[in-house]
């Protein structure tokens, strides 16, 4: 993945209005289900192709922590549609005025970023933290021209005394 | 006769301390079995375990957590009665704690080893330092120790101190272009930039491939590049030693004459099992060594046993710099800042090293974001800008013996087994010593926002603990004031030996897990010269 | 027949006497030394003379070679005179390098005498002077000794094995030299041995001629087709990717060496000169071409890795802790991400600076067989080169036999040849040196029969064999002293 794509995609705001084009509710439903829960997260996200493996999981994750959330995220899906919210840069708009739904938002761009749902205690083992991905966490799309997903190699022994090409630009 | 007996020396612990001992006796002869309350597990396997946690800051999340083998991290296991909240990180299973260390391989200065005669605090070591070199050299090869030869880890900028017999057996990596730019600008304002001798080869070495920079030495090294204790116990079973496994030793059995008949050990299914053996060695790690010796009612004539915990206790610095500098690239550190590494200065507060980590900071940083509502592309462009920027450096001071710091068995839990679990005393606030180091600490990090042109995102972490267990068992000359001898022999059994961390009597500010598997080196060829 | 060997070695020591110079000065002992170093060194005597452990005394030996009759354990050659070659005569020493008799009786053919039968004289000469003169003497023997089974140990055997299978004819001096339009296929056929392990053996373990570099087996690896097939042999590799790969052990996008190549770029092709790595690649480039059975697409070229889902790739698991300590998955998939993909990549494409070999484009995953997928899974790699050295960690203790095969299976499914299919059993007969060769398995039915059918059938088949050998060998200038394989 090349982080100026990345970057790009949430920048254009050709992506964000092709995204805009397909409303997230199809239908009046009461509980968001995995394909509208996809949608909306592209939409959270800035970006249009995510996993629907990892969304599901996601799902599955934030849904299991809150009892309510199935339903909180439809509402959410139906308020970012009649807001007309296609450009995440709007967001803090929308935010103030749904405030009561704007956390249901956070969470799930946290899910998606970190790669996690709630909150891991530090020095126990007992908390509500749900594993969402690894590899896949958007995190580190930013900068992977640069750096690594912890664990897995970007080359050979001691490429890190030369510093990225990128540097000058950054 | 050897029939009369299960073994000739029995290993409590497959850790890094007690599989190197293991090793060197089954080398030479000896008939020898390790106990080891966990499971082999592969390599691959706590690798899923890892990538698979959402709790990634929690080091010991991706090994088991059982009733009869509890995570330090695990709030039924580990209780506290101090000022801080002590918790020791250890962990259950062939290989032990060096699965998620950094190998960092520092040897003790010989002013570290005196600190009661030079400066007048702490203890001096029963022993010079020129009687445990040829063990730390031996050390540093059975661990493919990365080292400068040419630096002086005194902090002094003189010529290569401590002494050494042989080189390092692995030149040192270079240096992430990270280090370069905080040597270049900290180091302008006086302070020493020093090479962390480690455990992570960076040529193949002894089976283990180079490493190349996963950055994920905690809580796993992906590839093995980072030596941990499973290596030993694979070559102590290719030199004869036995590995019993699901095997909690929770009594040491006492004979007639002071002696240590047998070890009784619990299996996870509640089955008992007594061993025999001329000679015993707790290298149970500096907590659950004590604990086991607590439990069996041994070498705590004096009760001194569990007493005089020490830590490198201390503070850490979160913050941005003026210019890209990209953590993340290579090994999550690799070298300390020195001040307060040596001097006088030792009689009225610690020692202090601080040590620039190197992270891939993304996590960090997507929190802290998300924390601020930040989203849309300004999250991407600023997880960039932060990520480049990111400089965390985690500080740690020497802390002195109290007979008070300490860890005893648990009055009111038991785990799974029926085995007391454990309880901390353990009070930083109020301790000048430490207090002062503080002070010093907090002015070297004004320094180094300054150097880099910095934004502090954090400076007010509180008291940090490493793990860095030592004091529990401690050695020394005098049987009323130590628990072992030079040896590690137990006063009170001189057939007990013990070869943990937890026998060093001075904590210095140097991570004790070499000096820890040096002395067991130390302690494996003396009874190789009895049994 | 010992006199007719023993003739041999006569007109070759008359040979060598009257070839060599005049006048030892200082000068020309060093020049000779040097040549011999680079023979010896074309000629990898090291890959077999060195110590069992790594980096011991060069030529000690001790290093014990497994073949498929049982281990041998390679001889000192150093110049000590009570453990190595230091009381031989440059004659007895000839006579162990191309006839495969040494002083202490006949040799096995692991010591590549079939090959070394070719060494131009002044090569032969070179390499006797350094080696007795340019080396250091190792006052030790070998802790190992060869041992092997009845009726391998009657080394005696070999003396028929000789007559039969070992009748190359030296090459000249003006074609061999550098720069001499034979001197690629010199160094292929004689010095570098290649025929060694890329040729297969027949029934009587002898290379088979007919399929001349187009693979071979060796002690679980395969040593790959070299010919100039396009498909199935190096035909479709740059000469430059030829170079790189013998000097180096990597052609990016190709192949990795692993195993005994590794060894060999280790202690042999590293260190010649760019000049000899190219005569070689050019040679093979004229090697007739030979086609594997059924093979469409070069190994290499399979660059195109299976779909995957990549949140499938990414999977959360079970965190009971007995799940949690419990490592005996036979699931490829898991095994590959959680082993592999590290270095790899979960989309096997390697690390982009080739550190770490992409999966695809690989012709241990894409080839038509999956011995070296299976072997560096087992063995893992280990090629120490001029820059740096590779390690790939060995997972032979790490996995048992059946995850080795299902995360074998994966990869060959996902990055490779999807019609290739590893059992455990194929991974347990790798591991112990591979399939062994009929001679060896027959060889208990044979001495039920009795010794003398087996020499009844060795030597039938070898009229047949040693006919064709003749052809192959037909442009070679006789020598008036060797033996003779029969001519049309």
């Amino acid at each position: 993945m090349n982080r100026r794509t990345v970057i790009g995609l949430g920048a254009v705001s050709l992506a964000a209005t092709m995204l805009g084009l397909c409303p997230v509710t199809a239908f009046a439903q009461q509980e968001i289900d995995e394909a509208a829960f996809l949608a909306l997260s592209q939409r959270l996200t800035g970006r249009n192709e995510l996993n629907a493996t990892i969304s599901a999981r996601a799902l599955a994750a934030l849904s299991a922590g809150d009892e309510a959330f199935l339903k909180t995220a439809m509402r959410l899906a139906q308020a970012i549609d009649q807001f007309g919210l296609t450009d995440m840069r709007r967001f803090r708009d929308f935010a103030a005025a749904h405030p009561d739904l704007s956390p249901a938002a956070m969470k799930i761009i946290s899910a998606w970023y970190l790669g996690y749902t709630g909150t891991p205690e530090g020095e126990a083992n007992h908390d509500d933290a749900r594993f969402v991905s690894f590899a896949g966490a958007l995190m580190y799309e930013p900068t992977i021209d640069v750096t690594i997903v912890p664990t897995y190699a970007r080359g050979k022994t001691d490429y890190w005394v030369t510093p990225p090409a990128s540097l000058a630009s950054d | 006769m050897a029939s009369q007996f299960d073994a000739d020396v029995i290993v409590i612990g497959s850790g890094a301390i007690g599989t190197n001992a293991a090793h060197l006796l089954a080398q030479r002869g000896k008939s020898v079995i390790i106990l080891e309350a966990g499971e082999w597990i592969p390599r691959w396997k706590i690798v899923e375990n890892f990538r698979s946690s959402p709790r990634k800051n929690n080091l010991n999340d991706p090994y088991p957590n059982f009733p009869w083998g509890m995570s330090s991290f695990d709030e039924d296991y580990i209780e506290n009665t101090g000022n801080f909240n002590y918790v020791p990180y250890q962990l259950q299973l062939v290989g032990g704690t060096t699965w998620h260390w950094a190998a960092a391989t520092w040897r003790f200065l010989p002013n570290d080893m005196k600190m009661k005669s030079l400066y007048g605090v702490s203890n001096d070591w029963p022993m010079e330092y020129s009687e445990l070199e040829p063990w730390y050299d031996l050390a540093e090869r059975n661990l493919g120790v990365a080292g400068s030869d040419t630096d002086d880890q005194s902090g002094r900028s003189g010529p290569a101190h401590p002494p050494r017999s042989a080189p390092y057996p692995v030149p040192a990596e270079g240096e992430t272009y990270y280090f370069q730019r905080l040597k270049a600008r900290i180091g302008a304002e006086g302070y020493s930039f020093i090479h962390e001798p480690n455990g992570r080869t960076n040529k193949p070495y002894d089976g283990r491939p180079a490493c190349s920079g996963n950055n994920n030495c905690m809580p796993v090294c992906p590839i093995g590049a980072m030596y941990s204790g499973d290596v030993h116990a694979r070559h102590a079973e290719k030199a004869g030693a036995k590995i019993i496994t699901d095997a909690t030793a929770y009594k040491l059995e006492k004979g007639e004459g002071g002696k240590i008949i047998a070890v009784h050990y619990r299996s996870s299914t509640g089955a008992d099992v007594r061993l025999t053996a001329k000679t015993f060695v707790v290298a149970a790690n500096g907590i659950e060594t004590p604990k086991l010796l607590l439990l069996s009612d041994v070498a705590n004539s004096n009760d001194l046993v569990g007493r005089h915990l020490m830590d490198h206790s201390g503070i850490s610095l979160i913050f941005t710099a003026d210019e890209p500098l990209w953590p993340g690239r290579g090994q999550v550190q690799q070298g300390a800042i020195f001040k307060w590494r040596d001097g006088d200065f030792r009689g009225q507060h610690s020692a202090i090293k601080h040590a620039p980590h190197n992270n891939v900071p993304n996590r960090d940083v997507a929190e802290l974001l998300l924390r601020q509502g930040v989203v849309g592309p300004e999250l991407d462009e600023r997880i960039r800008h932060m990520s480049a920027r990111w400089v965390v450096i985690e500080s740690m001071f020497e802390t002195l013996p109290h007979a008070t710091n300490r860890v005893t068995l648990s009055k009111t839990k038991k785990d799974a087994l029926g085995i007391p679990t454990l309880s901390f005393n353990y009070d930083l606030d109020g301790d000048a010593y430490v207090e002062r180091a503080r002070d010093l600490c907090m002015d070297d990090y004004g320094n180094f926002v300054r150097a880099m042109g910095g934004t502090v995102i954090n400076d007010k972490t509180g008291w940090q603990n490493h793990a860095h267990v030592m004091g529990t068992v401690m050695m020394g000359t005098d049987p009323k004031t130590s628990v072992t001898n030079h040896e590690g022999r137990t006063w009170d059994h001189d057939n007990l030996f013990l070869a943990t961390t937890g026998v060093l009597p001075s904590s210095s500010v140097l991570n004790p897990t070499l000096a820890g598997i040096a002395l067991g080196l130390r302690t494996a060829d003396i009874i190789a010269r009895e049994v | 027949m010992r006199g007719i060997i023993s003739a041999v070695s006569t007109a070759f020591s008359v040979l060598l006497f009257t070839s060599q110079p005049a006048a030892s000065q200082d000068g020309d002992i060093d020049r000779l030394i040097e040549r011999g170093r680079s023979v010896a060194i074309a000629g990898d005597c090291m890959a077999c003379h060195r110590t069992a452990e790594a980096d011991g005394k060069p030529y000690a030996g001790g290093y014990t070679i497994s073949s498929p009759m049982g281990p041998i354990v390679a001889p000192n050659i150093s110049p000590s005179k009570e453990f190595g070659i230091g009381n031989w005569t440059e004659t007895q020493f000839v006579d162990a390098v191309r006839n495969g008799v040494s002083p202490g009786g006949y040799l096995y053919p692991a010591m590549p005498y079939t090959a070394y039968r070719g060494m131009t004289d002044q090569d032969a000469h070179a390499l006797y002077v350094y080696l007795t003169k340019g080396t250091k003497p190792v006052d030790e023997a070998p802790q190992a000794k060869t041992d092997l089974p009845f009726p391998f140990n009657q080394r005696i055997l070999m003396l028929g094995w000789n007559v039969l299978f070992n009748s190359a004819i030296p090459f000249q001096e003006t074609a061999a030299a550098p720069g001499g339009h034979e001197r690629g296929k010199y160094l292929v056929d004689t010095l570098a041995h290649c025929g060694a392990c890329h040729t297969p053996r027949n029934l009587f373990m002898a290379e088979n001629n007919d399929s001349y570099l187009a693979g071979g087996d060796v002690g679980g690896w395969h040593a790959p087709n070299i010919t100039s097939d396009a498909v199935s042999g190096i035909g479709a590799w740059k000469n430059e990717e030829i170079v790189a790969y013998l000097k180096h052990g990597n052609a990016a996008g190709k192949s990795q060496a692993a195993g005994p190549m590794a060894e060999a770029v280790e202690h042999s092709f590293r260190h010649m000169p760019d000049t000899d790595l190219e005569a070689i690649a050019t040679y093979l480039k004229t090697v007739p071409p030979v086609r594997a059975e059924g093979q469409t697409t070069p190994g290499f070229a399979r660059s195109d890795a299976k779909a995957a889902d990549l949140g499938q790739l990414d999977y959360g698991i079970d965190r009971d802790p007995k799940a949690m300590e419990t490592g005996t998955s036979t699931n490829g998939e898991q095994l590959y991400v959680s082993a592999c993909a590290t270095c790899h990549q979960v989309n096997g494409k390697g690390t982009q600076d080739h550190f770490y070999p992409s999966l695809t484009n690989n012709r241990a995953v894409g080839g038509m067989t999956s011995n070296n997928l299976v072997m560096a899974v087992v063995d893992g790699v280990h090629r120490k080169t001029n820059d740096f050295t590779v390690q790939m960690p060995a997972f032979g203790e790490e996995l048992s036999n059946a995850q080795i095969a299902a995360v074998s299976n994966y990869v060959l499914h996902r990055f490779g040849n999807e019609d290739l299919h590893v059992t455990e059993a194929n991974v347990i007969t790798l591991r112990n040196g591979g399939e062994k060769p009929l001679l060896v398995k027959a060889t208990p039915w044979l001495m039920a029969g009795s010794v003398a059918l087996a020499a009844i059938m060795l030597a039938a088949s070898a009229f047949v064999w040693s006919r064709r050998r003749s052809r192959k060998h037909a442009a070679h200038e006789a020598n008036p002293g060797d033996l003779q394989p029969l001519k049309r």
